[in-house]
């Protein structure tokens, strides 16, 4: 089952940052990750998204092979 | 993650979203357009990031959705359900979580009984207080040594595993 996307984080994300501020949301955040967003053997949330080189990608588009995710930056 | 991504290119789609900056300073500042986002990324690939890269939307919506923490890992299996999931990015352990899963299914395919058993294991990393020096600038590195402070005190306080 896919739960709604985090309805009581703190709204952070696209702010200018501060790592300093950043610290007092990861707990609320390490939170939702264990035990709000979809568990282990949940099916994962579909998503659309711009490739960079053009071009749209789903994540149900990858369906037939195991799929590795990493979320990050440069910095 | 780049060799993790070769050695498993046949067996093993790999996926890179990129996000808000993690540690964003006066070299590589934080997004305010989608277009900077998208420039930003190509710095990424131009730096040797060699996996399909996606770009979140400039609200950070499929990061959010996911938890939103900076530098996740997610392995989602070929039938669609998360297999794997971490609040930091270790090569190590997503090597061994990958072998199971890729190794599993190739059993299961030739004829193999293969049923789950559930785990939960809290992960233990090394954090450098003094700061790694920022990639966006002296300003991002100040940032990162005073939050590393915060963590740290928290860690000391705490009666995890790790603290």
């Amino acid at each position: 089952m896919v739960r709604e996307a985090e309805p009581k984080l703190t709204e952070f994300l696209g702010q200018p940052y501060n790592f300093i501020d950043w610290v007092k949301t990861v707990s609320e955040r390490e939170h939702y990750l264990r035990n709000e967003v979809v568990r282990a053997g949940e099916v994962a949330p579909d998503f659309t998204l711009p490739l960079l080189e053009g071009g749209e990608l789903s994540l149900s588009d990858l369906r037939g092979k195991p799929v590795m995710i990493e979320f990050g930056s440069i910095t | 993650m780049e060799q993790l991504a070769k050695d498993y290119a046949d067996r093993v789609h790999f996926l890179f979203i990129y996000t808000r900056e993690a540690h964003p300073g006066e070299l590589i500042p934080h997004h305010t357009s989608f277009e900077q986002k998208v420039r930003q990324g190509q710095m990424l690939r131009d730096r040797g990031m060699n996996r399909q890269m996606v770009i979140d939307n400039l609200n950070g919506d499929v990061h959010r959705l996911y938890s939103g923490l900076s530098n996740m890992s997610w392995i989602i299996d070929h039938t669609g359900r998360v297999a794997y999931k971490a609040s930091w990015t270790d090569s190590a352990d997503i090597r061994m979580a990958l072998e199971e899963t890729v190794t599993m299914r190739e059993r299961k395919a030739s004829g193999g009984m293969v049923n789950e058993f559930y785990r939960e294991m809290v992960g233990l990393r090394l954090i450098r207080p003094e700061g790694p020096g920022m990639l966006g600038g002296e300003k991002a590195t100040e940032d990162f040594k005073k939050g590393n402070a915060a963590f740290a005190a928290a860690a000391k306080a705490s009666e995890k595993v790790g603290g």
